[in-house]
């Protein structure tokens, strides 16, 4: 037998020599590489901390951090000093053994190795200032300078720098359940942020002399220590931005007399740091929910901003429940305020602005404000912090909770652009919404940009279109993504990439997955479904702090729509949507048997075989004039028309639809990423119908899919995607038949 | 003049330092489609009209009140020679003449429509584009083209101004 085998084999091997037919080899297997794949291979194992729907598990907890601050501008120098008391309690099953805090300011200290991270190209040309500071001046000194660790006993403790983080070691593990209390004693030389950069500092005013303050990452604040991490400690290089964790806050800040200031918690002192005048329009302001009440007026600002009291006054803020605490002063502010009503209780809009920034922030900041927090709490939960204030920094566009810094002002001459206005809005919606995402749902921005800054490019995108429905959104809309998503793929990492190691980061973290989710509401889940699912991942993680899988598996647990696809395709790869019509052929339908149609197979029953009479469907002659193509009247058919006359009543005859005529659509799936196919129809008398295939169309990992259409009236043109709603890269493809628009380059020369 | 120097240097120094956490970003999308019967490549630029704005009036110090009601009648023409003197491209090797046709508003960005000569059969395109670069150094211009169905791309920066497809 053996023998027989080889023979044949030797035969075999003969005869493929003789005939010279290369040999294929056998295609090797694969491992499933379908786009519908569940994500086991990705995601997380579910445990008692996180589970499997994506909610908070029976073993989820964090950790607490309680600060006291005593604080104090030195406005002359600008420097800023502080101590503080920390008490952090773990409630982690198991015990520390040290803490980790975070040093931000260390990535301004002149020996900061942030700065020696960035690629550089020798430049061809200086100003005289610009070479000076490149090559000559000493380096701003930057930095925590760091006077003592004490612990609750005043005696010091034992800490190592390292960079933005500062380890401080405990004399016995800190078990859990269990406080520790511990001081810093700090100071640092606050940096002029048009200079030396940074998303906090100060403004400088030539003109009257005055500074402008936005203090935020100013105190050694705890790092996050969690079931999925351990401590977040990854540097802070200037990108990725904070972890934290949530506490509450009293914080005593000391200024000039003369400076009006406002920050993260309720202000415990009002009538100590403001007029009785100002008093009383702050009350005001509460009780008015329908514009702006000026509390410090631009002529008490004017004013003011003359003087430089050696005076000082201290201003006592508590907050409840926030994950860091930032502050504005300035000698320069306007102060307006109104109430904002959300379901059950009112909270207060704030804008501090200096004369610069007028005209525009008086008319439209405060009122921004309110929108943002009316529009936020509608797809998430009502805002639960008392405040939230916009502040006008030059150049700065940054969050912290209950106060963020807005660029935006009028040109020197008074001026607003439609693009400052619209800039200027865009940015405080922004802003103030990163309160819900990630101040309140407080997610690891150190690791993952996306998950505040994508989510609340979403927001914001229909925040500003409910504003105005003109707003020219820069983010949201999936037409928007294209240029990016079909650019060149050295440039493209997927979006669930570390914050640091991204190549366009407003487009990869902010637009790409606000584009997503828009395509998950508009084309995949529909508002309802979405908005459900949404709402739900925002309720289980406010206050706490989720994942990205969280946040995939809620939107899937809430919605019963399996998205492991789009998760897989959007946020885990750089693969793009280009779906096209391939080809289009129409049919007619006739008793007469085409020719080279050799036989008929349709079952009959379960063994048995049809055996006619048939209708046949006869492929057109793409040549054919289509002019001369007639619609089908099933009364032509002969054997139609008698089937129907012997087997319906009257009045089932009269329900049967009357289709005319018929296609078939051959789709192709040109890119990585499967998306609904959405074909609109136009018919001969310019109506149209839209026909939605969903996604599972192409589950079998197929390049084309096609589909038979019968219509009642000639179909003349089908647009995929016609209102560009999946990010199609390629929408030329699109059409059929392929539609040629007029050239607007030939416009335009004809023009001229 | 020095005060304006100074502005420069600030802005300048502002946008590279200030990290990229910031909302702003820095990115103009220009689309080059090479059209064989009518022996041009059609360029298509967005420009984001803030950013280029600024940069106008740093540069000619002035404001030009582009995409505006009160835009300055001159205001094309600058656009025009800026752009002719930020793009050049070179097809095939050669050095092609940018024309620059018109310019339109489209929301908050300014489309701007370029076109260059070329042969009907292209094996490259060489694109230098320092738009808005000094200005805002973490500027990047994409560049995407398409010769017959072939579509490549460049991602132009500070440090890489210039970069090379070819088909």
């Amino acid at each position: 037998m053996k023998r027989v085998f080889y023979t044949l084999t030797a035969l075999a091997a003969l005869t493929a020599a003789a005939q010279e037919k290369p040999a294929t080899p056998r295609e090797p297997g694969h491992k499933d590489r379908n786009s519908f794949n569940q994500m086991y291979d990705l995601l997380a194992t579910p445990n008692m901390f996180r589970t499997a729907s994506g909610a908070p598990g029976p073993a989820y907890y964090q950790q607490q951090a309680d600060y006291k601050m005593d604080i104090e501008l030195d406005d002359k120098n600008t420097k800023l000093y502080g101590t503080e008391t920390i008490t952090y309690t773990n409630n982690a099953p198991e015990a520390l053994e040290y803490l980790w805090v975070q040093l931000d300011q260390n990535e301004n200290a002149a020996d900061s190795p942030s700065k020696l991270i960035e690629s550089q190209n020798m430049d061809p040309a200086y100003t005289a200032q610009g070479f000076l500071k490149r090559y000559a001046e000493k380096e701003f000194d930057g930095g925590f300078k760091l006077e003592y660790v004490k612990d609750a006993a005043g005696k010091p403790m034992k800490y190592t720098v390292n960079q933005t983080m500062m380890r401080i070691d405990l004399p016995t593990p800190l078990k859990h359940g269990e406080k520790v209390s511990f001081s810093i004693k700090w100071w640092y030389n606050i940096n002029n942020y048009q200079i030396v950069g940074g998303r906090s500092g100060y403004e400088h005013f030539d003109a009257d002399n005055n500074n402008l303050y936005v203090i935020a990452q100013f105190y050694p604040r705890m790092a996050v220590y969690n079931d999925v991490e351990g401590w977040q400690h990854m540097q802070f290089w200037g990108g990725g931005e904070f972890a934290l964790t949530f506490g509450n806050f009293e914080v005593n800040i000391t200024t000039p007399a003369d400076h009006v200031l406002d920050g993260t918690g309720v202000l415990q002192n009002r009538k100590d740091v403001f007029t009785p005048e100002q008093v009383k329009r702050w009350e005001l302001a509460t009780k008015t929910y329908d514009k702006p009440v000026v509390i410090v007026t631009q002529e008490e600002a004017t004013t003011t901003e003359k003087g430089f009291s050696d005076k000082k006054k201290t201003w006592k803020l508590k907050a409840e429940n926030v994950r860091d605490f930032a502050f504005s002063s300035s000698r320069k502010f306007i102060y307006d305020a109104m109430a904002v009503k959300l379901n059950d209780k009112s909270v207060m809009a704030i804008s501090l602005y200096p004369k610069e920034a007028n005209p525009l922030w008086g008319d439209s900041s405060t009122r921004l404000v309110a929108h943002t927090l009316k529009t936020y709490s509608k797809y998430t939960f009502d805002y639960p912090y008392p405040k939230a204030i916009s502040v006008s920094a030059a150049d700065q566009g940054m969050e912290y909770p209950m106060i963020c810094w807005n660029f935006g002002r009028p040109d020197e001459k008074g001026f607003v652009s439609d693009p400052i206005k619209w800039g200027n809005a865009g940015v405080i919606i922004h802003e103030v919404g990163h309160n819900f995402f990630p101040m309140i749902v407080n997610s690891d921005e150190r690791q993952w940009t996306w998950m505040d800054e994508g989510l609340n490019s979403f927001l914001e995108y229909l925040t500003e279109q409910e504003w105005d429905a003109k707003f020219p959104s820069r983010r949201g809309p999936a037409d928007k993504i294209v240029p990016y998503m079909s650019g060149d793929q050295k440039f493209l990492e997927p979006i669930m990439t570390n914050s640091e190691s991204i190549h366009q980061f407003g487009n990869n973290a902010y637009a790409k997955p606000a584009a997503g989710l828009n395509i998950l509401r508009e084309v995949i889940m529909g508002h309802d479904l979405f908005d459900h699912a949404f709402k739900t991942y925002a309720h289980r993680w406010k206050f706490k702090h989720p994942t990205p899988e969280d946040f995939f598996r809620t939107m899937e647990d809430a919605s019963a729509v399996d998205l492991d696809w789009f998760w897989r395709g959007w946020f885990y790869s750089t693969d793009y949507v280009d779906l096209s019509i391939k080809e289009v052929k129409q049919y007619s339908v006739t008793d007469v048997k085409p020719e080279g149609l050799k036989e008929v197979n349709i079952r009959k029953g379960r063994f048995g075989k049809e055996t006619g009479p048939f209708v046949y469907m006869a492929p057109d002659n793409p040549d054919a004039n289509k002019a001369d193509k007639k619609a089908f009247n099933r009364a032509e058919v002969k054997m139609l028309k008698e089937y129907i006359d012997e087997k319906f009543t009257a009045e089932e005859k009269a329900a049967l639809r009357e289709p005319k005529f018929f296609y078939e659509v051959t789709f192709e799936k040109l890119g990585g990423l499967p998306m609904p196919v959405i074909a609109q129809l136009t018919y001969e008398d310019g109506t149209t119908e839209t026909q939605t295939f969903p996604v599972q169309l192409w589950r079998k990992e197929n390049t084309t899919a096609k589909r038979v259409i019968a219509t009642g009236k000639k179909v003349v043109m089908i647009q995929l995607d016609p209102k560009l709603l999946t990010a199609d890269i390629d929408v030329e493809n699109n059409a059929w038949p392929r539609a040629a628009g007029p050239d607007k380059f030939d416009q335009l020369k004809d023009k001229k | 003049m020095k005060n304006a120097l100074r502005y420069i240097l600030l802005v300048t120094l502002t946008l590279s330092l200030t990290s990229a956490g910031v909302h702003k970003y820095y990115v103009a999308v220009f689309q080059m489609e090479h059209k064989p019967e009518k022996k041009t490549i059609q360029i298509t630029g967005r420009i984001f009209i803030d950013d280029l704005e600024k940069t106008l009036n740093a540069k000619y110090g002035k404001t030009f009140y582009l995409a505006t009601t009160k835009e300055l009648p001159e205001t094309t023409n600058t656009v025009k020679q800026y752009l002719l003197d930020k793009i050049t491209v070179r097809v095939n090797g050669k050095s092609a003449p940018v024309t620059f046709l018109a310019k339109e508003v489209d929301d908050d960005i300014l489309v701007c429509y370029l076109t260059v000569p070329a042969p009907k059969k292209v094996t490259s395109i060489e694109v230098r584009n320092t738009v808005l670069q000094e200005m805002f150094r973490e500027q990047q211009n994409m560049i995407n083209t398409k010769v017959s169905n072939e579509r490549k791309s460049l991602l132009l920066t500070h440090d890489t101004p210039s970069g090379t497809v070819t088909f």
